[in-house]
């Protein structure tokens, strides 16, 4: 894992919160609640702006990479059809022991630039020698 | 269960199978189950939210990794645990969420959201916790109905679309 990129943007977009993407999100839920739900956790704010975001932007090495958590601040749920903006950072790399950790950070605002929802994912590089 | 016979819980008791738990005032939950998880579930969620890692999709990669079979998301286990909560409180009620996991799901899991003093556990059939939730919530009873669709749960007025993606 790469501790030199503490502090970096991985991803700064504009995007639509699709209705066929909650719709597809509340299918993979699979329960009544499922639509509802969707709007809470449309994103995976690793995967946002592509799958290797997490990946390159840490240069996390898969091979000993885990998923460790995931935090969510909702101000409220996103509306289908809303704009937000989006913006990926790397809020800290450090280690402890014998590991790395990684946190990202993906704060979503709406067109007045209110937050709408903060989420930090949180990777962890076992046995990292990096 | 009323509420009244709900339990109310420090942090790290254990909670009385099938008991309804007290988060805070007016906020309790009570135990819900999720799936069996399927891997078709699992290609959907890797659909929506843009995350194929073949460890989920890929089980040829999965077993060359040391695990069984493809293991579902992380952020999906995650999502089962929050539309627990959605199908009790409403997704207006929810104002944040602390996610550890703590063990691969993977297809043909059943899981069990079980309430705790400070959110919820999703347990595996053999008792393994899969994802510990800490919740902060408020009271649904003070979310002002007027403002929220009763049948989405979602802002009444939504912005307008503006294309997409």
């Amino acid at each position: 894992m790469d501790e030199s990129a503490k502090g970096r943007t991985l991803v700064e977009d504009d995007l639509t919160v699709s209705p066929d993407v909650l719709a597809a999100l509340a299918r993979a839920v699979g329960s009544p609640a499922g639509t509802a739900t969707a709007t809470l956790v449309p994103y995976f704010g690793a995967a946002v702006g592509g799958e290797s975001t997490a990946v390159d932007g840490l240069d996390l090495d898969l091979s000993r990479a885990l998923l460790a958590g995931i935090d969510y601040d909702w101000r409220r749920p996103f509306a289908p059809g809303e704009r937000v903006h989006v913006r990926v950072t790397v809020e800290d790399v450090f280690r402890k022991g014998a590991n790395q950790f990684g946190l990202l950070a993906a704060e979503f605002t709406d067109a007045a630039g209110d937050l709408v929802q903060r989420q930090t994912v949180t990777f962890i590089e076992r046995g990292s020698s990096k | 269960m009323t509420q009244d016979d709900s339990a109310t819980l420090t942090p790290g008791e254990n909670v009385p199978p099938g008991e309804n738990v007290t988060l805070g005032e007016n906020v309790t939950l009570g135990e819900r189950t999720r799936g069996p998880v399927t891997r078709v579930q699992i290609a959907r969620y890797a659909g929506a939210v843009g995350d194929f890692n073949p460890v989920h999709v890929d089980d040829e990669f999965a077993r060359a990794s040391g695990l069984p079979s493809v293991i579902a998301h992380g952020p999906l286990t995650v999502t089962l645990a929050l539309d627990a909560v959605v199908e009790q409180l409403g997704p207006q009620a929810l104002r944040s969420a602390k996610a550890r996991l703590s063990a691969p799901v993977f297809p043909g899991d059943e899981l069990t959201v079980v309430p705790t003093a400070d959110g919820v556990e999703v347990r595996k059939a053999d008792g393994t916790v899969a994802a510990t939730v800490r919740l902060e919530t408020v009271n649904p009873e003070t979310v002002n109905p007027e403002t929220v669709n009763p049948e989405t749960g979602q802002p009444a007025t939504a912005p307008e679309a503006a294309g997409t993606r």
